[in-house]
């Protein structure tokens, strides 16, 4: 049974927390290197290869707040900025929970279609290790 | 958006009602705008109807979207005798959205988007024998 409501769960960067998301999800990938040999008694087999982890959001465009608005991301790519320590976590009020790791943000794509509020969605690229909040 | 979940709609029916009263003219004649129809009401009249909607938003705030009604009411018995209720119904879309992308004020809130989505006509007959032409313009809203 479900018993965190997506709603607490968001996104900071740095200390700020990403403003104006109406969802975000956490991929988190490892690559399986096929290692099959004639040995494999005809069964596929794999090591294991290269994590990775990234970060995609949408939300719905607003320029204002105090936090990570999607102005300033756009202004971090724009500026080839730095890494910042993201957090994925399942209590937005603190940030004591859920996963960190350091990410650059890799894309934002603003929409504005006519006659309804205009969007935007984006991702963060995990640049290293992705751990557990302890 | 707003914090916290509050109910709009009358923040939005007053908005129109703003937009609307002593402002629908038609040949010449002020038709009155109801929120609420008095008794007896007048034989041509615009009344802002009824807001049905839901919640939207985002993790942070609130939006809210749905449909509102604005009608305007006669007491015409057959659709050729519409022509002035017909009439009356542009001058309101003329003045509910003047321009596509603006909106009006409404209140403390900010209507993002308000555009028309249809019109129904309803014929209603009443006990005393009058009958009334309903014509239902439905409007999608997004507020704030």
């Amino acid at each position: 049974m479900a018993k965190i409501n997506g709603t607490l769960m968001c996104i900071i960067s740095g200390s700020d927390k990403l403003l104006h998301i109406d969802n975000c999800t956490l991929n988190v990938n490892v690559n399986l290197p096929d290692a099959s040999t004639k040995e494999s008694s005809g069964w596929a087999e794999h090591i294991d290869g290269q994590r990775d982890w990234e970060i995609i959001f949408d939300g719905k465009y607003d320029e204002t707040g105090t936090g990570i608005t999607p102005d300033e991301i756009l202004a971090a790519i724009i500026a080839r900025s730095a890494d910042t320590a993201m957090k994925f976590t399942t209590d937005g009020a603190t940030g004591a929970a859920g996963w960190t790791g350091n990410g650059t943000y890799r894309n934002l794509s603003l929409a504005a279609n006519m006659e309804t509020p205009a969007t935007f969605s984006g991702s963060i690229k995990g640049n290293g290790a992705l751990a557990a909040i302890a | 958006m707003s914090t916290a979940s509050v109910d709009i709609s009358y923040d939005l029916i007053d908005g129109i009602y703003d937009v609307l009263y002593g402002n629908v003219i038609y040949e010449l004649e002020t038709i009155p705008v109801y929120k609420s129809v008095p008794k007896p009401p007048a034989s041509v009249y615009v009344l802002i109807g009824d807001v049905l909607g839901s919640e939207d938003g985002t993790k942070d705030g609130f939006l809210y979207f749905g449909t509102v009604q604005v009608i305007v009411v006669d007491e015409s018995a057959h659709c050729a005798d519409r022509k002035q209720s017909q009439g009356i119904l542009g001058v309101v879309r003329g003045l509910l959205k003047a321009t596509k992308p603006v909106t009006f004020t409404c209140g403390s809130r900010t209507l993002v988007v308000f555009s028309h989505e249809s019109l129904v006509p309803v014929i209603e007959y009443a006990d005393n024998s009058i009958i009334r032409s309903r014509l239902i313009d439905i409007y999608n809203y997004v507020l704030e």
